[in-house]
């Protein structure tokens, strides 16, 4: 009886958390450059993920039965609607990829694109005051700022002359699993072996979009979908532990 | 003054004894004695506690991805010859364990191979087989080949297609499979296409023998020793998509309350044994003055 019990409490454990990474998409689905995290189940064994602890050593009777584990890995490759907002400070990816920022250790912490500023000293940062790893310094005598497609700010003089000063260049990920999310919409690299540098446009690696910003990707329906299965699945897994419940209520009555 | 006690004790055991057999179990022990009841009544409560377990870690992973659902029952032959078990129990099985001796193991869990609802993830890396077959996964540190239908994978640091636990994917030759950077898309037969060229293909295995595999749990199964796993020239995969968890949750809540029935029978035979034993110790206590 004990083992439906366990497994049955772990399932429910994990629906909660299923649950919880929904509601923290669907409290996120105006957020800007939102990306939505998705649940993955697996199943659990008491063996492990490895056959050769059952040579043998068991007896019979063991089942090895222990449950499901919940994770949940980001969705970085679907891409989130991009908004015009006309604001030269405003910039979005449309494609893959990631801004390299200057984390406040000197990690490298990745930005999917927002509002950017000019810090005090002059150089480009994301709206959190993490300067671009790019290093990009805006002079005070620029009246106007371009970022085109490929990466490459270029500002205009007073005088009507437009200068090259920099390139912002995207970081591909791998794989999400070596990403951890942060406040503010960064991403702290937990795996840096996957990461890769491109230029914008090239490489699979996604293009810049100046004066728009990238929507959540959120998608209400399927979270609704997701939202209805996994409070079935509670449900299901409560009544098994309901049964569970009966049976030991059965065997501890045995004796009147 | 003589009483007839004694004599409605043993036809009162005897009828109990005579409608053991609805339990479907062999008589353990001495039938003219009253241990055999006992051992009964309890095989019974230890095997409702082992169904009900299966049902539990079926209803937990109804969200599982190519999780295939378990199901037990009583193994009425004595097991010793699992061929002779094949044909009572419908043919190709997997999860019948070798050697189940109706003695210590009367229960028998098999592993339901339906196909699974396949949904769309979008991910290039989520794999979802159609039909027969299974994909290969190679332990990297004991060297040992699982099967399994859960396709959901990704690339780790070396460039290697493996599961979330670090287990590789094989290719159709045998070896791990290894991407280079780069967009790869995997066509319905398996091939590996990168840049328009043919670079891998992905291994679809199935037995040609039946019960070759044995399932170790919902997702993994291992084949049996003697059994081939051979490569399917017809597999079919899709990219982008993963096989749902085939448990069909009316059936679990079914077998549930089924199990918990079974456990009050086992209860009530337990009950009426203790009674009548008690009825045998009181009214011999009796005659004896």
């Amino acid at each position: 009886m004990n083992g439906a019990f366990y497994i049955a409490g772990i399932g429910l454990g994990s629906q909660q958390n299923a649950l919880d990474t929904i509601a923290n998409n669907i409290a996120n689905l105006n957020t800007q450059s939102f990306k939505r995290s998705e649940v993955r189940f697996s199943e659990i064994m008491a063996s492990g993920a490895s056959p050769a602890a059952l040579d043998g050593t068991l007896t019979p009777a063991a089942s090895g039965l222990a449950g499901v584990s919940v994770s949940s890995t980001l969705a970085l490759s679907e891409q989130g609607a991009l908004q015009i907002t006309d604001s030269p400070l405003d910039i979005a990816i449309d494609g893959d990829g990631f801004i390299e920022l200057l984390g406040n250790n000197g990690e490298p912490v990745l930005w999917r694109g927002g509002t950017l500023q000019v810090g005090e000293d002059g150089f480009l940062s994301a709206t959190n005051g993490m300067a671009l790893a790019a290093q990009v310094n805006i002079p005070e005598a620029a009246t106007d700022m371009r970022i085109a497609g490929d990466g490459t700010v270029s500002i205009a003089l007073e005088d009507g002359t437009v200068e090259d000063i920099g390139q912002i260049q995207l970081v591909r990920v791998a794989n999400p699993a070596g990403l951890e999310r942060m406040d503010g919409g960064i991403y702290r690299v937990n795996d840096a072996s996957g990461m890769r540098n491109a230029i914008p446009g090239e490489e699979g690696a996604g293009q810049l979009v100046q004066g728009s910003v990238e929507r959540s990707n959120v998608d209400l329906n399927r979270e609704m979908v997701d939202m209805m299965i996994v409070q079935r699945a509670y449900a299901a897994n409560a009544q098994v532990v309901q049964a569970a419940d009966q049976m030991l209520s059965i065997a501890n009555n045995l004796r009147r | 003054m003589k009483t007839n006690a004694k004599s409605d004790l043993s036809t009162g055991l005897r009828s109990l004894f005579a409608h053991a057999h609805i339990v479907n179990l062999p008589c353990l022990g001495n039938e003219k004695g009253m241990g055999g009841l006992a051992e009964i009544a309890a095989s019974m409560l230890a095997m409702t506690e082992r169904r009900l377990e299966t049902v539990s870690h079926n209803v937990a992973n109804t969200g599982t991805s190519g999780f295939k659902a378990q199901d037990t029952f009583q193994n009425i032959i004595s097991g010793r010859d699992p061929a002779v078990s094949a044909i009572f129990t419908g043919g190709a099985t997997a999860g019948v364990r070798e050697g189940a001796d109706a003695v210590q193991d009367p229960l028998v869990a098999l592993s339901r191979m339906a196909q699974g609802q396949l949904k769309s993830t979008g991910k290039p890396w989520d794999l979802a087989l159609s039909g027969q077959g299974m994909f290969a996964l190679r332990d990297v540190d004991t060297d040992a080949l699982i099967y399994t239908r859960h396709g959901a994978f990704g690339l780790d640091a070396e460039g290697f297609v493996s599961d979330a636990s670090g287990r590789r994917l094989q290719s159709a030759d045998g070896a791990d499979l290894r991407i280079d950077d780069g967009e790869a898309e995997v066509l319905a037969d398996g091939t590996v296409v990168m840049d328009g060229i043919p670079y891998d293909r992905v291994g679809v295995f199935a037995a040609d023998t039946a019960n070759a595999l044995e399932a170790l749990g919902g997702t993994d199964f291992r084949a049996r020793d003697g059994a081939h796993m051979d490569m399917m020239d017809d597999g079919t995969i899709r990219q982008g998509m993963l096989e749902s968890s085939n448990v069909e949750l009316a059936d679990e809540v079914v077998n549930m309350m089924e199990a918990v029935r079974q456990a009050e029978t086992g209860a009530r035979l337990m009950q009426t044994y203790d009674t009548l034993m008690g009825q045998a110790i009181s009214a011999f206590g009796q005659g004896g003055r």
